[in-house]
Protein backbone atom coordinates (compact mmCIF):
# COMPACT_ATOMS: atom_id res chain seq x y z
CA UNK A 1 0.00 0.00 0.00
CA UNK A 2 1.17 3.63 -0.73
CA UNK A 3 1.89 5.75 1.98
CA UNK A 4 0.99 9.26 1.17
CA UNK A 5 2.02 10.97 4.07
CA UNK A 6 4.94 9.63 5.81
CA UNK A 7 7.22 11.87 8.80
CA UNK A 8 10.26 10.63 10.23
CA UNK A 9 11.28 11.92 13.28
CA UNK A 10 10.32 15.25 12.22
CA UNK A 11 11.20 18.33 14.98
CA UNK A 12 10.81 22.36 14.57
CA UNK A 13 12.12 24.24 16.84
CA UNK A 14 11.48 28.64 16.96
CA UNK A 15 13.64 29.83 18.80
CA UNK A 16 14.13 27.58 22.24
CA UNK A 17 10.27 26.56 21.75
CA UNK A 18 9.54 23.19 20.09
CA UNK A 19 6.50 23.66 17.45
CA UNK A 20 7.23 20.02 16.64
CA UNK A 21 9.07 17.30 18.35
CA UNK A 22 9.63 13.56 16.92
CA UNK A 23 6.91 13.43 15.15
CA UNK A 24 6.45 9.88 13.47
CA UNK A 25 3.61 9.35 11.22
CA UNK A 26 2.48 7.19 8.35
CA UNK A 27 -0.84 7.45 6.69
CA UNK A 28 -1.84 5.19 3.68
CA UNK A 29 -3.41 7.02 0.28
CA UNK A 30 -7.01 7.56 0.31
CA UNK A 31 -7.70 8.14 3.30
CA UNK A 32 -9.96 10.78 5.00
CA UNK A 33 -7.52 11.99 8.10
CA UNK A 34 -8.99 14.42 10.85
CA UNK A 35 -5.83 16.08 12.01
CA UNK A 36 -7.13 17.04 15.70
CA UNK A 37 -5.28 19.25 18.48
CA UNK A 38 -5.72 22.38 20.29
CA UNK A 39 -4.74 25.85 18.95
CA UNK A 40 -0.68 25.92 19.08
CA UNK A 41 -0.32 22.16 19.14
CA UNK A 42 1.90 22.13 16.69
CA UNK A 43 -0.86 21.52 13.20
CA UNK A 44 0.09 24.16 11.02
CA UNK A 45 3.78 23.19 11.52
CA UNK A 46 3.36 19.84 10.44
CA UNK A 47 0.99 20.51 7.36
CA UNK A 48 3.46 23.48 6.41
CA UNK A 49 6.31 21.38 6.54
CA UNK A 50 4.79 18.79 4.62
CA UNK A 51 4.51 21.28 1.56
CA UNK A 52 8.24 23.23 2.64
CA UNK A 53 7.00 26.67 3.80
CA UNK A 54 8.70 24.81 7.09
CA UNK A 55 11.73 23.45 6.67
CA UNK A 56 12.11 21.21 9.39
CA UNK A 57 14.98 21.30 11.91
CA UNK A 58 15.46 17.48 12.46
CA UNK A 59 14.08 14.58 10.55
CA UNK A 60 11.74 14.53 7.22
CA UNK A 61 8.21 14.25 5.23
CA UNK A 62 7.98 12.20 2.65
CA UNK A 63 4.92 12.57 0.23
CA UNK A 64 4.22 9.64 -1.86
CA UNK A 65 8.19 9.32 -1.12
CA UNK A 66 8.99 12.31 -2.14
CA UNK A 67 10.67 15.40 -0.33
CA UNK A 68 8.92 18.86 -0.06
CA UNK A 69 9.53 20.71 -2.71
CA UNK A 70 8.79 21.49 -6.68
CA UNK A 71 8.55 17.59 -7.60
CA UNK A 72 6.66 16.99 -4.54
CA UNK A 73 4.13 20.16 -5.23
CA UNK A 74 1.76 18.83 -7.98
CA UNK A 75 0.44 16.24 -6.12
CA UNK A 76 -0.43 18.41 -3.16
CA UNK A 77 -3.55 20.99 -2.57
CA UNK A 78 -2.65 23.02 0.11
CA UNK A 79 -5.46 25.32 1.54
CA UNK A 80 -3.31 27.24 3.93
CA UNK A 81 -5.31 28.73 7.20
CA UNK A 82 -7.24 31.55 6.26
CA UNK A 83 -7.60 31.08 3.19
CA UNK A 84 -5.01 33.80 1.64
CA UNK A 85 -6.39 34.90 -1.61
CA UNK A 86 -5.02 38.10 -3.30
CA UNK A 87 -7.36 40.48 -2.55
CA UNK A 88 -7.18 42.57 -5.29
CA UNK A 89 -7.40 39.43 -7.90
CA UNK A 90 -10.74 38.90 -9.67
CA UNK A 91 -12.17 35.23 -9.39
CA UNK A 92 -10.88 34.63 -13.29
CA UNK A 93 -7.55 35.84 -12.18
CA UNK A 94 -6.97 33.38 -9.36
CA UNK A 95 -7.84 30.76 -11.82
CA UNK A 96 -5.32 31.79 -14.46
CA UNK A 97 -2.85 32.40 -11.48
CA UNK A 98 -3.20 28.30 -10.62
CA UNK A 99 -3.38 27.61 -14.36
CA UNK A 100 -0.01 29.48 -15.16
CA UNK A 101 1.84 27.96 -11.81
CA UNK A 102 0.55 24.01 -12.30
CA UNK A 103 1.44 21.87 -14.94
CA UNK A 104 -1.80 19.78 -14.32
CA UNK A 105 -5.26 21.90 -14.16
CA UNK A 106 -7.99 21.22 -14.97
CA UNK A 107 -9.83 24.39 -15.97
CA UNK A 108 -13.44 22.81 -17.27
CA UNK A 109 -13.08 21.49 -13.90
CA UNK A 110 -12.95 24.64 -11.96
CA UNK A 111 -15.25 26.64 -13.77
CA UNK A 112 -17.97 23.92 -13.45
CA UNK A 113 -17.28 23.73 -9.97
CA UNK A 114 -17.64 27.72 -9.26
CA UNK A 115 -20.31 28.10 -11.99
CA UNK A 116 -22.35 24.94 -9.65
CA UNK A 117 -21.59 26.97 -6.44
CA UNK A 118 -22.63 30.74 -8.11
CA UNK A 119 -19.57 32.26 -7.87
CA UNK A 120 -19.10 35.13 -9.61
CA UNK A 121 -15.85 34.81 -12.08
CA UNK A 122 -15.67 38.82 -12.44
CA UNK A 123 -16.25 39.07 -8.45
CA UNK A 124 -12.86 40.26 -6.75
CA UNK A 125 -11.58 38.09 -3.67
CA UNK A 126 -11.71 41.02 -1.04
CA UNK A 127 -15.81 41.17 -1.99
CA UNK A 128 -16.03 36.89 -1.59
CA UNK A 129 -18.11 36.11 1.44
CA UNK A 130 -16.43 33.36 4.06
CA UNK A 131 -18.29 30.43 2.87
CA UNK A 132 -17.60 31.75 -1.17
CA UNK A 133 -13.54 32.37 -0.14
CA UNK A 134 -13.34 28.86 1.36
CA UNK A 135 -14.74 27.14 -1.60
CA UNK A 136 -12.76 29.28 -4.10
CA UNK A 137 -9.14 28.53 -2.56
CA UNK A 138 -10.57 24.27 -2.32
CA UNK A 139 -11.30 24.35 -6.18
CA UNK A 140 -7.71 26.25 -6.59
CA UNK A 141 -6.41 23.34 -4.43
CA UNK A 142 -8.74 20.53 -6.36
CA UNK A 143 -8.85 21.77 -9.89
CA UNK A 144 -4.53 20.79 -9.65
CA UNK A 145 -5.74 17.36 -9.54
CA UNK A 146 -3.69 16.68 -6.39
CA UNK A 147 -3.36 12.93 -4.85
CA UNK A 148 -3.19 15.02 -1.10
CA UNK A 149 -5.53 17.87 -0.52
CA UNK A 150 -3.98 19.15 2.75
CA UNK A 151 -6.60 21.42 4.64
CA UNK A 152 -5.76 23.95 7.54
CA UNK A 153 -8.43 24.68 9.51
CA UNK A 154 -10.42 24.87 6.16
CA UNK A 155 -14.00 25.36 8.00
CA UNK A 156 -13.13 27.76 11.27
CA UNK A 157 -15.36 31.05 10.81
CA UNK A 158 -17.69 29.38 8.18
CA UNK A 159 -21.13 29.31 9.26
CA UNK A 160 -22.92 26.09 9.52
CA UNK A 161 -24.52 26.12 6.44
CA UNK A 162 -20.92 26.77 4.33
CA UNK A 163 -19.19 24.48 6.93
CA UNK A 164 -21.40 21.41 5.64
CA UNK A 165 -20.97 22.42 2.11
CA UNK A 166 -17.29 22.57 2.39
CA UNK A 167 -17.23 19.07 3.94
CA UNK A 168 -19.53 17.65 1.74
CA UNK A 169 -17.89 18.59 -1.38
CA UNK A 170 -14.49 17.03 0.24
CA UNK A 171 -16.17 14.24 1.09
CA UNK A 172 -17.19 13.73 -2.41
CA UNK A 173 -14.58 14.37 -3.70
CA UNK A 174 -12.91 11.91 -1.47
CA UNK A 175 -15.33 9.32 -2.45
CA UNK A 176 -15.17 9.55 -6.28
CA UNK A 177 -11.67 9.77 -6.91
CA UNK A 178 -9.84 8.26 -4.15
CA UNK A 179 -7.60 11.81 -2.83
CA UNK A 180 -6.05 11.46 0.52
CA UNK A 181 -7.27 13.86 2.52
CA UNK A 182 -5.65 15.53 5.63
CA UNK A 183 -8.05 17.83 7.35
CA UNK A 184 -7.08 19.82 10.67
CA UNK A 185 -9.14 21.05 13.45
CA UNK A 186 -9.25 22.66 16.61
CA UNK A 187 -11.96 21.13 17.98
CA UNK A 188 -14.39 17.97 18.08
CA UNK A 189 -16.96 20.50 17.06
CA UNK A 190 -14.96 21.34 13.98
CA UNK A 191 -14.19 17.40 13.03
CA UNK A 192 -14.86 16.30 10.11
CA UNK A 193 -16.93 13.63 10.25
CA UNK A 194 -16.32 11.63 7.16
CA UNK A 195 -12.88 10.92 8.39
CA UNK A 196 -11.66 7.01 8.42
CA UNK A 197 -8.59 7.87 10.08
CA UNK A 198 -7.11 9.60 13.22
CA UNK A 199 -4.04 12.02 14.66
CA UNK A 200 -4.09 13.48 17.47
CA UNK A 201 -1.21 16.35 18.44
CA UNK A 202 -0.54 17.98 21.83
CA UNK A 203 1.96 20.05 22.94
CA UNK A 204 4.11 19.16 19.55
CA UNK A 205 3.63 15.48 19.55
CA UNK A 206 1.60 13.07 18.17
CA UNK A 207 -0.31 11.21 20.71
CA UNK A 208 -2.80 8.91 18.99
CA UNK A 209 -2.83 8.36 15.57
CA UNK A 210 -4.52 4.92 13.15
CA UNK A 211 -7.44 3.96 11.43
CA UNK A 212 -10.64 5.08 13.04
CA UNK A 213 -11.90 1.55 13.21
CA UNK A 214 -8.88 0.20 15.37
CA UNK A 215 -8.23 3.04 17.49
CA UNK A 216 -11.99 3.28 18.47
CA UNK A 217 -13.06 0.44 20.21
CA UNK A 218 -16.62 -0.65 19.75
CA UNK A 219 -18.98 1.21 22.11
CA UNK A 220 -16.76 4.14 22.49
CA UNK A 221 -17.59 7.52 20.31
CA UNK A 222 -14.86 9.33 18.55
CA UNK A 223 -14.80 12.14 20.33
CA UNK A 224 -14.64 10.27 23.85
CA UNK A 225 -11.13 8.64 22.21
CA UNK A 226 -10.14 12.03 21.16
CA UNK A 227 -10.51 13.95 24.28
CA UNK A 228 -8.90 10.63 26.14
CA UNK A 229 -5.70 10.99 23.90
CA UNK A 230 -5.62 14.38 24.93
CA UNK A 231 -6.10 13.75 28.83
CA UNK A 232 -7.80 16.07 30.67
CA UNK A 233 -10.50 17.50 28.67
CA UNK A 234 -9.24 20.59 27.50
CA UNK A 235 -11.58 23.66 27.10
CA UNK A 236 -10.35 24.51 23.68
CA UNK A 237 -11.23 21.23 22.26
CA UNK A 238 -14.16 20.12 23.73
CA UNK A 239 -15.80 23.58 22.77
CA UNK B 1 5.08 33.49 -13.46
CA UNK B 2 5.88 35.84 -16.18
CA UNK B 3 1.66 36.61 -15.92
CA UNK B 4 1.58 36.71 -12.55
CA UNK B 5 4.68 39.48 -12.53
CA UNK B 6 3.07 41.50 -14.70
CA UNK B 7 -0.68 41.25 -13.09
CA UNK B 8 1.24 41.92 -9.72
CA UNK B 9 3.80 44.85 -10.93
CA UNK B 10 1.49 46.65 -13.81
CA UNK B 11 0.65 49.66 -11.98
CA UNK B 12 4.40 50.35 -11.23
CA UNK B 13 5.00 49.50 -14.74
CA UNK B 14 2.76 52.17 -15.34
CA UNK B 15 4.17 54.94 -12.77
CA UNK B 16 7.49 54.35 -13.78
CA UNK B 17 6.06 55.12 -17.40
CA UNK B 18 4.18 58.28 -15.92
CA UNK B 19 7.70 59.84 -14.39
CA UNK B 20 9.66 59.22 -17.52
CA UNK B 21 6.78 60.57 -19.63
CA UNK B 22 6.35 63.47 -17.13
CA UNK B 23 10.32 64.28 -16.73
CA UNK B 24 10.39 64.07 -21.02
CA UNK B 25 7.71 66.28 -21.15
CA UNK B 26 8.41 69.09 -18.34
CA UNK B 27 12.02 69.16 -20.01
CA UNK B 28 10.72 69.14 -23.50
CA UNK B 29 9.15 72.81 -22.55
CA UNK B 30 11.60 74.30 -20.51
CA UNK B 31 14.25 73.05 -23.22
CA UNK B 32 12.86 74.64 -26.19
CA UNK B 33 13.19 78.40 -24.95
CA UNK B 34 17.20 77.10 -24.60
CA UNK B 35 17.84 75.53 -28.04
CA UNK B 36 15.90 78.71 -29.62
CA UNK B 37 18.69 80.49 -27.53
CA UNK B 38 21.29 78.14 -28.61
CA UNK B 39 20.86 78.63 -32.25
CA UNK B 40 19.26 82.49 -32.14
CA UNK B 41 22.00 84.36 -29.93
CA UNK B 42 24.88 82.66 -32.05
CA UNK B 43 26.41 80.58 -29.58
CA UNK B 44 26.03 77.61 -31.11
CA UNK B 45 28.51 78.83 -34.35
CA UNK B 46 30.03 80.47 -31.87
CA UNK B 47 30.79 77.12 -29.84
CA UNK B 48 31.97 75.31 -33.16
CA UNK B 49 35.04 77.46 -33.24
CA UNK B 50 37.57 76.02 -31.07
CA UNK B 51 39.22 79.13 -29.76
CA UNK B 52 36.49 80.97 -29.05
CA UNK B 53 35.83 82.21 -25.35
CA UNK B 54 31.89 82.60 -25.73
CA UNK B 55 31.42 84.25 -22.62
CA UNK B 56 28.64 87.14 -22.51
CA UNK B 57 27.04 83.96 -24.64
CA UNK B 58 27.47 81.41 -22.11
CA UNK B 59 26.21 83.69 -19.61
CA UNK B 60 23.14 84.36 -21.34
CA UNK B 61 22.48 80.85 -21.72
CA UNK B 62 23.72 80.55 -17.65
CA UNK B 63 20.47 82.51 -16.95
CA UNK B 64 17.97 80.24 -18.83
CA UNK B 65 16.30 78.51 -15.73
CA UNK B 66 19.26 79.07 -13.35
CA UNK B 67 16.43 77.59 -10.36
CA UNK B 68 15.40 74.23 -12.52
CA UNK B 69 19.20 73.50 -12.29
CA UNK B 70 19.19 73.60 -8.35
CA UNK B 71 16.90 70.87 -8.62
CA UNK B 72 18.88 68.06 -10.21
CA UNK B 73 20.61 67.05 -7.22
CA UNK B 74 17.35 65.78 -6.11
CA UNK B 75 16.82 63.55 -9.73
CA UNK B 76 19.83 61.82 -8.18
CA UNK B 77 17.56 60.35 -5.75
CA UNK B 78 14.78 58.69 -8.24
CA UNK B 79 16.37 55.67 -8.77
CA UNK B 80 15.35 55.20 -4.65
CA UNK B 81 11.74 54.96 -5.74
CA UNK B 82 12.40 51.67 -7.30
CA UNK B 83 14.49 50.20 -4.30
CA UNK B 84 11.40 51.74 -1.99
CA UNK B 85 7.99 50.49 -3.34
CA UNK B 86 9.16 47.47 -5.88
CA UNK B 87 11.70 46.06 -4.50
CA UNK B 88 11.05 46.52 -0.27
CA UNK B 89 7.77 45.37 -0.65
CA UNK B 90 8.13 42.14 -2.87
CA UNK B 91 7.83 39.88 -0.20
CA UNK B 92 6.94 41.37 2.90
CA UNK B 93 3.57 42.32 1.21
CA UNK B 94 3.40 38.77 0.76
CA UNK B 95 3.99 37.09 4.14
CA UNK B 96 1.42 40.00 5.56
CA UNK B 97 -1.08 39.22 3.85
CA UNK B 98 -0.36 35.40 3.72
CA UNK B 99 -0.40 34.63 0.01
CA UNK B 100 3.31 33.33 0.16
CA UNK B 101 1.42 30.13 1.30
CA UNK B 102 -1.34 30.30 -1.53
CA UNK B 103 1.51 31.35 -4.68
CA UNK B 104 4.52 29.25 -3.30
CA UNK B 105 3.24 26.20 -3.10
CA UNK B 106 1.68 25.85 -6.47
CA UNK B 107 3.78 23.09 -8.41
CA UNK B 108 6.49 25.83 -10.03
CA UNK B 109 7.39 26.39 -6.31
CA UNK B 110 9.09 29.51 -4.62
CA UNK B 111 12.21 29.13 -6.37
CA UNK B 112 10.78 29.78 -10.13
CA UNK B 113 8.58 32.22 -8.31
CA UNK B 114 11.86 34.09 -6.86
CA UNK B 115 14.06 33.76 -9.56
CA UNK B 116 10.83 34.99 -12.35
CA UNK B 117 10.36 38.05 -9.90
CA UNK B 118 13.94 39.09 -9.59
CA UNK B 119 14.80 38.52 -13.08
CA UNK B 120 11.72 40.69 -14.81
CA UNK B 121 11.78 43.17 -12.22
CA UNK B 122 15.66 43.93 -12.05
CA UNK B 123 15.35 44.20 -15.98
CA UNK B 124 12.24 46.61 -15.15
CA UNK B 125 14.56 48.47 -13.00
CA UNK B 126 17.47 48.61 -15.72
CA UNK B 127 15.24 49.80 -18.12
CA UNK B 128 13.72 52.91 -16.39
CA UNK B 129 17.22 53.63 -15.32
CA UNK B 130 18.09 53.91 -18.85
CA UNK B 131 15.34 55.98 -19.69
CA UNK B 132 16.33 58.38 -16.88
CA UNK B 133 20.14 58.74 -18.30
CA UNK B 134 18.85 58.83 -21.67
CA UNK B 135 16.09 61.53 -20.69
CA UNK B 136 18.84 63.98 -18.55
CA UNK B 137 21.08 63.39 -21.01
CA UNK B 138 18.68 64.76 -23.89
CA UNK B 139 17.61 67.72 -21.21
CA UNK B 140 21.60 68.55 -20.90
CA UNK B 141 22.98 68.63 -23.72
CA UNK B 142 22.85 72.14 -24.57
CA UNK B 143 24.39 73.01 -21.14
CA UNK B 144 26.72 70.51 -21.28
CA UNK B 145 27.99 71.98 -24.93
CA UNK B 146 27.61 75.61 -23.87
CA UNK B 147 30.13 74.46 -20.83
CA UNK B 148 27.65 75.71 -18.23
CA UNK B 149 27.13 72.18 -17.20
CA UNK B 150 30.09 69.60 -16.90
CA UNK B 151 29.30 66.32 -17.08
CA UNK B 152 31.61 65.53 -14.93
CA UNK B 153 30.01 67.19 -12.50
CA UNK B 154 29.02 66.40 -8.75
CA UNK B 155 25.00 65.63 -9.23
CA UNK B 156 25.74 65.55 -12.69
CA UNK B 157 27.69 62.45 -13.54
CA UNK B 158 25.11 60.37 -11.71
CA UNK B 159 22.52 61.22 -13.82
CA UNK B 160 23.84 60.75 -17.03
CA UNK B 161 23.83 57.48 -19.78
CA UNK B 162 24.47 54.14 -18.18
CA UNK B 163 24.77 55.20 -14.11
CA UNK B 164 21.19 55.66 -13.40
CA UNK B 165 20.53 51.93 -14.62
CA UNK B 166 22.71 50.79 -12.50
CA UNK B 167 21.50 53.09 -9.57
CA UNK B 168 17.95 51.36 -10.08
CA UNK B 169 19.45 47.45 -9.89
CA UNK B 170 21.20 48.70 -6.72
CA UNK B 171 18.30 50.39 -5.23
CA UNK B 172 15.95 47.36 -6.61
CA UNK B 173 18.24 45.14 -4.43
CA UNK B 174 18.76 46.93 -1.69
CA UNK B 175 15.03 46.86 -1.27
CA UNK B 176 14.75 43.27 -1.93
CA UNK B 177 17.35 42.62 0.95
CA UNK B 178 15.98 44.76 3.24
CA UNK B 179 12.56 43.14 2.48
CA UNK B 180 13.89 39.64 3.44
CA UNK B 181 16.06 41.32 6.20
CA UNK B 182 12.99 42.52 8.43
CA UNK B 183 9.89 41.23 6.61
CA UNK B 184 7.66 43.43 7.15
CA UNK B 185 6.72 46.40 4.19
CA UNK B 186 7.37 49.41 6.47
CA UNK B 187 10.55 48.86 8.04
CA UNK B 188 11.76 47.39 4.86
CA UNK B 189 11.16 50.63 2.40
CA UNK B 190 12.39 52.99 4.99
CA UNK B 191 15.48 51.34 5.28
CA UNK B 192 15.72 50.78 1.82
CA UNK B 193 15.49 54.81 1.38
CA UNK B 194 17.65 55.65 3.98
CA UNK B 195 20.92 53.37 2.89
CA UNK B 196 20.25 53.87 -0.87
CA UNK B 197 20.31 58.30 -0.09
CA UNK B 198 23.01 57.35 2.64
CA UNK B 199 25.35 55.06 0.01
CA UNK B 200 24.30 57.85 -2.72
CA UNK B 201 25.96 61.24 -0.85
CA UNK B 202 28.74 59.18 0.54
CA UNK B 203 29.59 57.92 -3.15
CA UNK B 204 29.48 61.63 -4.65
CA UNK B 205 32.52 62.34 -2.45
CA UNK B 206 34.36 59.27 -2.93
CA UNK B 207 34.14 59.36 -6.43
CA UNK B 208 35.99 62.51 -6.47
CA UNK B 209 39.22 60.60 -4.28
CA UNK B 210 38.91 58.17 -6.72
CA UNK B 211 39.28 60.15 -9.46
CA UNK B 212 41.06 63.25 -8.02
CA UNK B 213 40.96 66.60 -9.73
CA UNK B 214 43.67 68.15 -11.86
CA UNK B 215 44.70 71.62 -10.24
CA UNK B 216 47.10 74.46 -11.46
CA UNK B 217 48.19 77.79 -10.45
CA UNK B 218 47.27 80.38 -12.13
CA UNK B 219 48.46 83.82 -12.79
CA UNK B 220 46.31 86.64 -12.90
CA UNK B 221 48.15 88.06 -16.05
CA UNK B 222 46.43 85.94 -18.19
CA UNK B 223 43.37 87.00 -19.83
CA UNK B 224 42.01 83.52 -19.76
CA UNK B 225 42.95 81.39 -17.31
CA UNK B 226 45.18 78.25 -18.49
CA UNK B 227 44.04 74.65 -17.42
CA UNK B 228 40.78 73.50 -17.58
CA UNK B 229 38.70 73.05 -20.63
CA UNK B 230 35.64 74.32 -21.45
CA UNK B 231 33.59 71.06 -20.41
CA UNK B 232 35.76 70.17 -17.46
CA UNK B 233 34.14 70.68 -14.11
CA UNK B 234 36.09 73.73 -11.90
CA UNK B 235 35.23 72.85 -8.45
CA UNK B 236 34.03 75.88 -6.77
CA UNK B 237 37.04 76.86 -5.14
CA UNK B 238 39.58 78.56 -5.97
CA UNK B 239 42.25 79.88 -2.46
CA UNK B 240 44.91 82.10 -3.45
CA UNK B 241 48.06 80.88 -2.97
CA UNK B 242 51.76 82.19 -3.19
CA UNK B 243 54.14 80.86 -6.03
CA UNK B 244 55.33 77.79 -4.06
CA UNK B 245 51.73 76.59 -3.49
CA UNK B 246 51.17 77.76 -0.01
CA UNK B 247 47.70 79.23 0.72
CA UNK B 248 47.46 82.94 1.62
CA UNK B 249 44.84 84.49 3.64
CA UNK B 250 41.90 85.60 2.33
CA UNK B 251 42.06 88.93 4.37
CA UNK B 252 45.40 89.35 3.49
CA UNK B 253 44.93 90.14 -0.16
CA UNK B 254 41.81 92.60 0.33
CA UNK B 255 44.15 94.57 2.43
CA UNK B 256 46.51 94.53 -0.33
CA UNK B 257 44.80 94.98 -3.23
CA UNK B 258 40.94 95.93 -1.51
CA UNK B 259 38.41 97.38 -3.30
CA UNK B 260 40.07 98.56 -6.51
CA UNK B 261 38.93 101.01 -9.24
CA UNK B 262 39.29 98.37 -12.52
CA UNK B 263 39.32 94.98 -12.44
CA UNK B 264 42.53 94.85 -14.70
CA UNK B 265 44.01 97.58 -11.82
CA UNK B 266 43.18 94.40 -8.93
CA UNK B 267 44.71 91.37 -11.58
CA UNK B 268 47.98 94.05 -12.02
CA UNK B 269 48.12 94.15 -7.80
CA UNK B 270 47.95 90.23 -7.53
CA UNK B 271 50.39 90.09 -9.60
CA UNK B 272 52.75 92.86 -7.98
CA UNK B 273 51.90 90.96 -4.45
CA UNK B 274 53.19 87.60 -6.07
CA UNK B 275 49.48 86.15 -5.59
CA UNK B 276 48.29 83.06 -7.56
CA UNK B 277 44.54 80.98 -7.71
CA UNK B 278 45.36 77.69 -7.69
CA UNK B 279 42.41 75.98 -10.07
CA UNK B 280 41.17 72.48 -9.12
CA UNK B 281 39.34 70.46 -11.98
CA UNK B 282 37.77 67.01 -13.19
CA UNK B 283 38.55 66.52 -16.29
CA UNK B 284 35.52 65.97 -18.98
CA UNK B 285 37.58 63.25 -20.47
CA UNK B 286 36.99 60.90 -16.97
CA UNK B 287 33.59 60.71 -17.83
CA UNK B 288 33.23 57.33 -19.49
CA UNK B 289 36.14 56.17 -16.74
CA UNK B 290 33.38 57.47 -13.83
CA UNK B 291 30.08 56.14 -15.31
CA UNK B 292 31.84 52.53 -15.66
CA UNK B 293 33.30 52.71 -12.30
CA UNK B 294 29.54 53.51 -11.40
CA UNK B 295 28.28 50.37 -13.29
CA UNK B 296 31.01 47.96 -11.77
CA UNK B 297 30.31 48.84 -8.62
CA UNK B 298 26.66 49.47 -7.82
CA UNK B 299 26.47 46.41 -10.21
CA UNK B 300 28.75 43.97 -8.09
CA UNK B 301 26.53 45.55 -5.38
CA UNK B 302 23.01 45.33 -6.37
CA UNK B 303 23.90 41.35 -7.56
CA UNK B 304 25.00 40.60 -4.25
CA UNK B 305 21.97 42.41 -2.50
CA UNK B 306 19.95 40.01 -4.58
CA UNK B 307 21.34 37.39 -3.59
CA UNK B 308 21.27 38.25 -0.18
CA UNK B 309 17.63 38.82 -0.25
CA UNK B 310 16.88 35.76 -2.18
CA UNK B 311 18.94 33.43 0.45
CA UNK B 312 16.61 34.98 2.93
CA UNK B 313 13.76 34.46 0.83
CA UNK B 314 14.09 31.30 -0.36
CA UNK B 315 15.48 29.52 3.16
CA UNK B 316 13.69 31.04 6.36
CA UNK B 317 10.08 29.91 7.34
CA UNK B 318 7.44 31.11 4.71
Amino acid sequence: MTTAFEANGLGKRYGRRWALRGVDLAIPAGRVVALVGPNGAGKTTLLETAVGLVRPTVGAVRLFGVAPGPRSLPAVGFVAQDKPLYPDFRVVELLRLARRLNHRWDESYARRRLDALGIDPRRRAAKLSGGQRAQMALTLALAKRPRLLLLDEPTANLDPLARRDFLDAVAGEARTTGLTVVHSSHSVAELNRDCDHLVVIRDAAVVLAGDVARVVPPGRDLEGVILAALGAPSRAVAA
Amino acid sequence: MIWLTWRQHRQHLLAGLTLLAALGAAYAALRGGLVTYVRDSGLSICLAQPDEGCGHLIDGLREHYPTLLDLLPYLSLVPALVGVFVGAPMVPRELERGTNRLVWTQSVGRTRWLLTKLGLLGAASVLFGLGLGVIDRWFLSPYVAGGVVSPVERNIVGLLDVAPATYCLFAFGLGVAAGGLTRRTLPAMAAALAVFVGVRLGWESLQYHLFPPLHALVDHSAAVPVGPGRQDWVLPVSPFVSADGTPIDDTLVARWCGPAPTKQAYQACLVDHGVFSATYWEPASRFWAMQWLDVAVFGAAAVALLLVGAVLTARRRG
